[in-house]
C-alpha cells in the first residue's frame, strides 16, 4: 500500500512537470499484461507510479482504490480504464504513439490467448480505432507548416518556465533534466522524432545553448567554470523544494540505464554508486550537451 | 580551496583511469582493432603496447590510490634527526648511536604489521657494478699507498675486505642493528668511491622507488585510514652537507618533489646557531619547498626557566632566522626524545601487553625517567600507570600537533602530485585512442592510393623535423660554448681583480709594518733611558750599544718593502688586514657571481627564445601543415606540440652557482688561516755572555704572506672554473640536451604512430567487404567512448595544475 497521497493532475509537481501524467500513462498502458492477466507495474504498489494511479482513479480512500484496483487490475478493467485516460487527457503524441504502440502488441497476443471474452476483444478495438483516430490527426499536425514554430514555442516556454524558477524544486542538474523531459515529450521531441539529423542537430544545438546560459545563470558562474557533482546535484533549500520532486525526476528517469545514460540516470535516480561514465567534476558546457544526447539522440527518442 | 576538492580530483583521475583501461580491454577485445606490431613500423597501439599501456594506468589507478606521501626530514645528526624519526616511527628504526652520516637518503615507509623493521634493497645492481670497479681499482699497484692509509679506518677495512672477498651486500636486513650496519656499510661505500676517484653511481638513486627502504609499522599510524595513503619518510642529508653537485641536485630535486618537508633545528644550539651557515641551509631548504615546509625546534624539554617561551622560538625562527620564508605556524618547539619514549612505550604495551625488560632494553629506564622520575622502577610494572605517564609524555612532547599537520599537508600534496602525473597519462592516453580510431575508420573510406600518399607525405615530415633537430642541437651547443667562454672570461677578470686588491693591500700592510717598527723603536729608545743603570754604569752603555744593534739588525731584516712577507706585532693589526682583504676578497667572488648570474641566465633566456621562434614555430609549421592535408582527407587527428616545459631550467644561475662560489670562498678563507698566515716566533733578548740572564722575554709576531693568498685565490679561481664546468655539465647541458630530445623523439613519435596506423588502414583494405563493414562498426562504436574522456582528462589537468598553484 501506498502511504503518501495520491497525485492528480492538478498537484503542484504535475503543473511543474507536465510530461508527469503522459509518462504514467504510457506506463500504465506498457503494464497491462495480457498473458498473465494483471497490471505489472501497479501490483507493487509503492512509489510514483502507485500514487498516480491512486490520484488517476480519483479515489483518495485507500479502501476505495482498494475496490477499484481489483476491478482495473484485470486486463479489461485496466482497458476501459486507459480509454477514459485518453480521452480526458490532452495527451502529446509522444505518448498517445506510445500507447498506442502497445496497443497494437496486446492486440497481437489477444488474439492468440482464447480466455479473453467478447467483450475484451470489443473494448481494445474500440480503443484502437480511437487512438489511431488521434494519431492520424497528429501526423497531419506534423505535416502542417507551423510545426517548426511549435517546436520553437515549447522551446521557449520551457525555457520560460525555467527561467521564472519554477524548475526551482529540483537540483541545478535536475533542473536541466526535467527541461529536457518537458521537451522530450511535447512537440519539440516529435519535430526532433520527424526530422532527419541534420535538421534535428540545429534544434539541438539550440537546446543545449539555452540550457548552457539558463544553467550558469541559475548558478551564477561562468559556463566553462568547472564544480563538484555536489554542487550540481544539491539540493534546493526546504522552502522552495516540493515533497515530491526528488519522487518525480526518479520516476521520469526510472528508465535510464547506467551505462548508457549515465547522466539521465544520475540525476534522476540519485544512487549511492554513481556510474564509471558519470564525471566527478563538470562544467555547465559539459552537463547539458551530455543530457542532449542522452535524451535526444537517435536511438534513444 | 579545500581538502576535500582535492578528493574530488582523486576521484575523478580514479575514474578516467579506470574508464580507459575499460576502453583498452574493449578495444583488445575486438577482433581486427588492435594487431600484432610490424617491425619497422609504430602504430599507435599495437596488442603489446595496448597491454603496456594498461599496465601504466593500473599503475596510476594504484599510485592514485595507495597515495605514496613523501615527508622529508632534514637536520644535522646533532639536532636530534634520528631521534624524530624514531619518534614518528614509535621504535628504534635507526640506531641512535654515532650513526655516520646518510650517504644516500634512506626511506622509511609505514607498513601496517611489520612490527620489527627490515629493509629492503632491491635496486642493488648498480652498487654491485661499483663494488666489481672498486675491487679492480683495489687491485691496482698505484693505488697501494692510498688503500694503505684508508685501511687504519676500521670501518673501512671492513668494506675493503667485503670488496676484495668479492661479497655482496644482502637485499633485505631484519632489525635495526642490521640495519645499521648496511647504511653504515654503504656509507663507507660512498667514501670509499670517492677515495679511489670512481664515480658513485648517483644517478641510479635519484629516484625515490630506487632507494633503499625500511618497511615498519609506525606505532603512531597503526588506526590511520587506508585511504589517507601511505606515509613515508625520507632520510636525507641536507644540501648543502652533501658536498658533490651529483648529489646536491639528486636532493634538491627530492626536496622538491616531497609531500612535506620536516626540518629538525637545535633548540639549545638555536642561538649560536643563527649564523651564516644554518641560516643559508634552510633558506636553500625553504625556496624549494614553499608551503610545504615545517620545522621541529627539538630539545625544548631543555629549556630552563630563563629559556625562552614556546613563542618567542616561534617568532625567532620564523623571524631572524628564517627571515620570513616560514610561518610561526609551521615551527613547532618539541621534544622528540620524550615523543620517542613515549611513543615506543605505547607502542611494546600495544603490541606485547607489556614492558620488555629494563636490563636488556636501557631506553626503558630513559622512559622511566622522564615519565615518573628517579623512583621509576617501582611504578614500571602498573601498566595502566605506564600507559597514562606515556600518555601525559607523548602531550608533553608537543610532537601531536606537528604531526598532525605536516601529515595533512603530505596527503594533500601526494594527492596533488598524483593526480597530475596520471592527469596528463590520461590525456595522452584517450588522444592517442581517438587518432588510433578515427585514423583507421577513415582510412577504411579511402582508397589506398591516397593512403600511401598521406604515409609518403608523413616520412617527409619526419624528415623535415629531423633536419630542424640537428640545427636546435648545434644552437645549443653553440650557446653551451658561448656560455663556458663567458664563464671563463668572468673568472678571467676575478683574477685579475683579486691580483689588483692584493697589490693595493700589500702596501697598505707594509706601511703598517713600517709604522709598528718605528713605533716599536721608539718604545725601545724610552726602555733604554728608564732603564735602571744600578749594576753597573759601563754594562748600561754597551747594553745600550747592543740592544740599538739589535734593534737596528731586526729592523733591517724585517722590514724589507719587497719581501712578500708582513710581519705584525699585534694580532689586531694582522686580522684588521686580513679581515680587509677577505672581505674585498669576497667581494670581487660576489661581484663576479653577480655578473655570470645576468649572463647565464641571458643566455638561457636566448636559448629558449631561440627555440621558441625557431624550432617550435617551424616544428608547428609542419604540424599544421600535417593537419590540413589529414583535414583535407576527412581525417581528424589530435596532433600537438610536444611539451616544452622541460626546457624551462628548474635551476637558476643562481642556485648553480651558489654551489661553487661559495665553496670557494670558504677554500680561500681556509687556505689562509692554514698556510700560515701568521706564526708565532720566540725570541730571546738574553746572552750570557755579558752575564745577566734577568732580562728575558717572548715576543710574538704575525706574518701574512701576500704571495699565499695570491695563491690561494687563484687556485680557488681554477677549481670554480672547473667546478663550474661541471655544474654547466649537470644543470644545464644534460637537462638541455634531455630536453631537446625529449622534444623531438616525442614528436617524431607521434608522427610514426599515425604512418603506422595509415599502414594498418591500408592492410585493413585488403579484407571481405563484410570484415571490413564489422570493423566499421566496432570502431565507430569504441570511438563513442572516447570524446567524454578526453574532455574530463583535459579538464582534470587544468583542475589539478589550477589547485596545484593555490595550495603552494
Amino acid at each position: 500500500m501506498n502511504d503518501l497521497a495520491p497525485i492528480t493532475r492538478d498537484s503542484e509537481i504535475c503543473q511543474v512537470l507536465s510530461s508527469l501524467p503522459e509518462k504514467f500513462i504510457v506506463d500504465f498502458a506498457n503494464g497491462i499484461d495480457v498473458a498473465r492477466d494483471h497490471l505489472r507495474v501497479q501490483r507493487q504498489r509503492t512509489g510514483m507510479g502507485a500514487r498516480f494511479y491512486d490520484g488517476f482513479t480519483g479515489q483518495g480512500a485507500r479502501r476505495q482504490a482498494e475496490i477499484n484496483a481489483s476491478l482495473i487490475d484485470g486486463v479489461e478493467g485496466s482497458l476501459i480504464w486507459l480509454g477514459e485516460l485518453t480521452e480526458s487527457l490532452a495527451l502529446s503524441n509522444y505518448a498517445i504513439v506510445k500507447v498506442n504502440e502497445r496497443l497494437s502488441v496486446i492486440t497481437q497476443n489477444v488474439t492468440t490467448l482464447a480466455h479473453y471474452s467478447a467483450n475484451t476483444r470489443q473494448q481494445l478495438q474500440k480503443l484502437s480505432t480511437d487512438l489511431n483516430k488521434r494519431c492520424d490527426q497528429l501526423s497531419q499536425q506534423i505535416d502542417r507548416i507551423d510545426f517548426e514554430q511549435r517546436a520553437e514555442r515549447q522551446l521557449e516556454q520551457v525555457f520560460n518556465k525555467w527561467s521564472a524558477g519554477r524548475f526551482n524544486t529540483f537540483s541545478l542538474a535536475g533542473r536541466c533534466y526535467a527541461a529536457m523531459e518537458e521537451l522530450r515529450w511535447g512537440v519539440f521531441g516529435d519535430y526532433c522524432r520527424v526530422h532527419d539529423n541534420q535538421i534535428r542537430q540545429g534544434f539541438l544545438g539550440d537546446l543545449a545553448n539555452r540550457a548552457i546560459s539558463q544553467l550558469t545563470n541559475d548558478a551564477r558562474i561562468e559556463a566553462a567554470e568547472r564544480s563538484d557533482m555536489t554542487f550540481w546535484l544539491a539540493k534546493p533549500t526546504a522552502r522552495t523544494q516540493l515533497p515530491d520532486a526528488t519522487d518525480a525526476l526518479a520516476y521520469l528517469g526510472d528508465w535510464s540505464n547506467s551505462e548508457v545514460q549515465p547522466f539521465v540516470f544520475s540525476i534522476s535516480q540519485l544512487p549511492e554508486q554513481r556510474p564509471l561514465k558519470f564525471p566527478n567534476r563538470c562544467n555547465a558546457n559539459r552537463l547539458a550537451p551530455a543530457l542532449v544526447s542522452e535524451l535526444f539522440s537517435e536511438q534513444y527518442l | 580551496m579545500h581538502e576535500q576538492n582535492i578528493e574530488t580530483l582523486r576521484d575523478e583521475a580514479l575514474r578516467l583511469v579506470a574508464l580507459e583501461i575499460n576502453v583498452l580491454q574493449k578495444m583488445m577485445g575486438e577482433l581486427g582493432v588492435l594487431t600484432e606490431g610490424k617491425s619497422g613500423e609504430k602504430q599507435t597501439f599495437d596488442r603489446t603496447s595496448a597491454q603496456k599501456h594498461i599496465e601504466v594506468l593500473a599503475g596510476e589507478h594504484k599510485k592514485l590510490n595507495e597515495l605514496e606521501m613523501v615527508l622529508a626530514v632534514v637536520g644535522t645528526m646533532k639536532a636530534g634527526k634520528s631521534t624524530s624519526i624514531n619518534a614518528i616511527v614509535g621504535t628504534e628504526v635507526l640506531p641512535n648511536r654515532n650513526r655516520p652520516m646518510t650517504a644516500l637518503p634512506t626511506l622509511i615507509r609505514h607498513t601496517t604489521g611489520q612490527i620489527e623493521p627490515i629493509l629492503k634493497f632491491d635496486n642493488d645492481r648498480p652498487i654491485h657494478t661499483l663494488m666489481g670497479l672498486l675491487r679492480n681499482s683495489l687491485k691496482k699497484p698505484e693505488n697501494a699507498a692510498a688503500i694503505k692509509e684508508l685501511v687504519i679506518d676500521s670501518d673501512m677495512k671492513e668494506i675493503i675486505t667485503l670488496i676484495k672477498n668479492g661479497e655482496k651486500f644482502k637485499t633485505r636486513y631484519q632489525g635495526a642493528d642490521e640495519i645499521f650496519l648496511f647504511l653504515r656499510g654503504l656509507n663507507d661505500l660512498v667514501r670509499l668511491s670517492r677515495a679511489l676517484e670512481i664515480d658513485f653511481p648517483f644517478s641510479d638513486y635519484d629516484e625515490i622507488h630506487e632507494l633503499p627502504v625500511i618497511e615498519v609499522e609506525f606505532a603512531h599510524l597503526r588506526e590511520m585510514a587506508q585511504a589517507k595513503g601511505r606515509l613515508t619518510l625520507l632520510d636525507t642529508p641536507g644540501p648543502n652537507e652533501s658536498g658533490q653537485p651529483h648529489l646536491k641536485k639528486m636532493l634538491r630535486e627530492q626536496l622538491s618533489k616531497a609531500s612535506a618537508v620536516l626540518a629538525i633545528l637545535d633548540f639549545t644550539q638555536l642561538k649560536s646557531e643563527a649564523d651564516e651557515e644554518v641560516r643559508k641551509e634552510l633558506s636553500e631548504i625553504a625556496s624549494v619547498t614553499k608551503g610545504r615546509l615545517y620545522t621541529l625546534v627539538n630539545k625544548f624539554d631543555q629549556k630552563d626557566r630563563h629559556g625562552d617561551t614556546e613563542e618567542e622560538v616561534k617568532s625567532f625562527v620564523a623571524g631572524s632566522l628564517m627571515a620570513g620564508s616560514i610561518s610561526s605556524d609551521n615551527v613547532f618547539p618539541v621534544s622528540s626524545r620524550w615523543a620517542y619514549l613515549a611513543n615506543r612505550a605505547r607502542h611494546e604495551l600495544h603490541v606485547n601487553k607489556k614492558l620488555p625488560d629494563a636490563i636488556k632494553h636501557p631506553w626503558i629506564s630513559d622512559f622511566g625517567e622522564e615519565a615518573f622520575g628517579r623512583r621509576w622502577e617501582s611504578k614500571i610494572h602498573d601498566l595502566a600507570e605506564v600507559k597514562a605517564s606515556a600518555d601525559a609524555l607523548w602531550k608533553d612532547s608537543l610532537f601531536h600537533a606537528p604531526l598532525e599537520k605536516v601529515i595533512r599537508t603530505a596527503h594533500i600534496r601526494a594527492a596533488i602530485y598524483a593526480v597530475d602525473s596520471s592527469a596528463a597519462k590520461l590525456v595522452d592516453m584517450a588522444e592517442k585512442m581517438q587518432n588510433l580510431l578515427n585514423t583507421r575508420a577513415t582510412a577504411l573510406g579511402k582508397s589506398a592510393d591516397e593512403l600511401e600518399r598521406q604515409i609518403k607525405n608523413l616520412k617527409q615530415d619526419i624528415d623535415r623535423v629531423e633536419s630542424i633537430e640537428v640545427e636546435a642541437k648545434l644552437n645549443a651547443d653553440t650557446k653551451l660554448k658561448k656560455l663556458t667562454k663567458g664563464t671563463e672570461l668572468v673568472f678571467g677578470g676575478v683574477k685579475t681583480h683579486i691580483a689588483e686588491a692584493l697589490s693595493a693591500y700589500f702596501k697598505e700592510g707594509k706601511q703598517l709594518e713600517k709604522r709598528a717598527i718605528d713605533s716599536k723603536k721608539a718604545e725601545e729608545k724610552k726602555q733604554e733611558l728608564t732603564k735602571p743603570v744600578g749594576s753597573a754604569g759601563i754594562f748600561a752603555s754597551l747594553m745600550g750599544k747592543l740592544g740599538k744593534i739589535r734593534y737596528s739588525i731586526s729592523t733591517d731584516m724585517d722590514f724589507d718593502p719587497d719581501d712578500p712577507v708582513m710581519k705584525f706585532d699585534k694580532r689586531n693589526d694582522a686580522e684588521k688586514l686580513i679581515n680587509k682583504i677577505q672581505k674585498s676578497i669576497s667581494g670581487i667572488f660576489e661581484n663576479a657571481e653577480s655578473v655570470m648570474q645576468l649572463g647565464m641566465t641571458e643566455v638561457l633566456a636566448a636559448f629558449q627564445v631561440d627555440f621558441k621562434n625557431d624550432v617550435v614555430r617551424e616544428t608547428e609549421k609542419i604540424l599544421s601543415e600535417m593537419k590540413s592535408r589529414f583535414e583535407k582527407d576527412g581525417f581528424a587527428m589530435e596532433l600537438r606540440i610536444p611539451n616544452t616545459s622541460k626546457l624551462a631550467l628548474g635551476f637558476s644561475g643562481a642556485d648553480m652557482l651558489g654551489d661553487i662560489v661559495s665553496e670557494r670562498q670558504k677554500t680561500v678563507t681556509r687556505n689562509r688561516r692554514q698556510s700560515g698566515a701568521w706564526g708565532k716566533v720566540c725570541g730571546w733578548f738574553s746572552t750570557d755572555d755579558w752575564g745577566w740572564e734577568d732580562y728575558k722575554t717572548t715576543e710574538q709576531f704575525y706574518e701574512i704572506d701576500i704571495r699565499n693568498i695570491q695563491n690561494a685565490a687563484n687556485r680557488s679561481v681554477d677549481q670554480a672554473v672547473d667546478g663550474l664546468a661541471e655544474a654547466v655539465g649537470i644543470y644545464i647541458k644534460k637537462p638541455l640536451n634531455d630536453g631537446i630530445n625529449d622534444f623531438f623523439a616525442g614528436f617524431k613519435e607521434s608522427v610514426e604512430q599515425i604512418r603506422g596506423d595509415l599502414m594498418q588502414g591500408i592492410r585493413d583494405q585488403e579484407k571481405s567487404k563484410v570484415e571490413q563493414h564489422e570493423l566499421i562498426l566496432k570502431l565507430s562504436a569504441l570511438k563513442k567512448n572516447v570524446p567524454d574522456i578526453l574532455t574530463d582528462s583535459r579538464e582534470l589537468k587544468k583542475d589539478v595544475e589550477q589547485y596545484g598553484t593555490l595550495a603552494v
